[in-house]
């Protein structure tokens, strides 16, 4: 699992994943992704890399994206393939971590 | 509490079996492992993400809680190709515990919900059937998955 950040306009972070988001993925991340998290008042997490979601990869972005929450932020999903949104839906995550798969949709939900 | 599946008698034609130590470290090994069985079997993409989902699910939970971490203890994993669908059945020699179905409890705000209790939902959402059985000093899972053609 890799991991690489950028920032866009509209003070918006963009997080691209790229690997299984699986027990070893979420380990590998989770430092960078709280500390993203720790400063990111708009964050976008661009899933299309993602192969792979299990309950410890979930719980890899729904913590990040509380912290987000938490100052008064935004998260958003970009475009995960059909399984990983398959768990994302079984996990009624879909409603808390929106899911766009349009990016200039994704982003003007940020603005 | 077994379902009525359990009167079907243990698959006794297994076909493979993955030896674990419980450490989470050991469970790298097990998506290897379904990729040789998915390939060796013709189970499709679909059906193979739901087996390393659930299976990672069963699998971290006996290493974090039942054995809550402790290392030098065995799980066995063993397969089965039966009728069209994948069997997989976990042991360990923990003490019991049979995985239930949580409720379906929609989380109503990012900042208030668990993100660890989700993992139980998923296995049930996943699997086509879950079944549980307490032997005389074991914990039995028994998973199964129909394999769908894509």
């Amino acid at each position: 699992m890799t991991f690489a950040s950028e920032e866009l306009d509209g003070g918006i972070t963009k997080v691209t994943l790229n690997g299984r988001l699986d027990i070893e993925g979420a380990a590998a991340i989770d430092l960078r992704m709280n500390v993203t998290a720790g400063t990111a008042k708009k964050l976008l997490i661009d899933m299309r890399e993602v192969s792979f979601l299990g309950s410890m990869g979930l719980r890899s972005l729904v913590l990040p994206a509380q912290a987000v929450k938490r100052r008064g932020g935004k998260v958003i999903l970009f475009d995960p393939v059909k399984m990983v949104e398959d768990v994302l839906v079984a996990s009624n995550m879909q409603a808390i971590l929106p899911i766009h798969h349009d990016m200039a949709e994704a982003l003007a939900a940020l603005a | 509490m077994l379902s009525p599946a359990m009167t079907q008698p243990y698959p006794r034609d297994v076909r493979r079996r993955l030896s674990l130590t419980s450490s989470l470290a050991e469970l790298a090994r097990v998506s290897p492992w379904i990729g040789e069985l998915a390939a060796e079997f013709g189970i499709p993409n679909e059906t193979r993400f739901a087996i390393e989902l659930c299976l990672e699910e069963v699998l971290s939970n006996i290493v974090r809680h039942a054995y809550r971490g402790e290392p030098g203890h065995s799980l066995t994993v063993e397969f089965a190709h039966v009728e069209g669908s994948a069997i997989f059945v976990v042991e360990d020699d923990a003490p019991a515990f049979e995985p239930t179905q949580p409720a379906d409890v929609i989380p109503e705000d990012l900042t208030t919900i668990q993100p660890g209790g989700q993992g139980l939902r998923l296995l049930f959402r996943f699997a086509d059937s879950v079944e549980y059985e307490r032997l005389a000093d074991r914990n039995r899972v028994i998973l199964r998955f129909e394999i769908k053609r894509d």
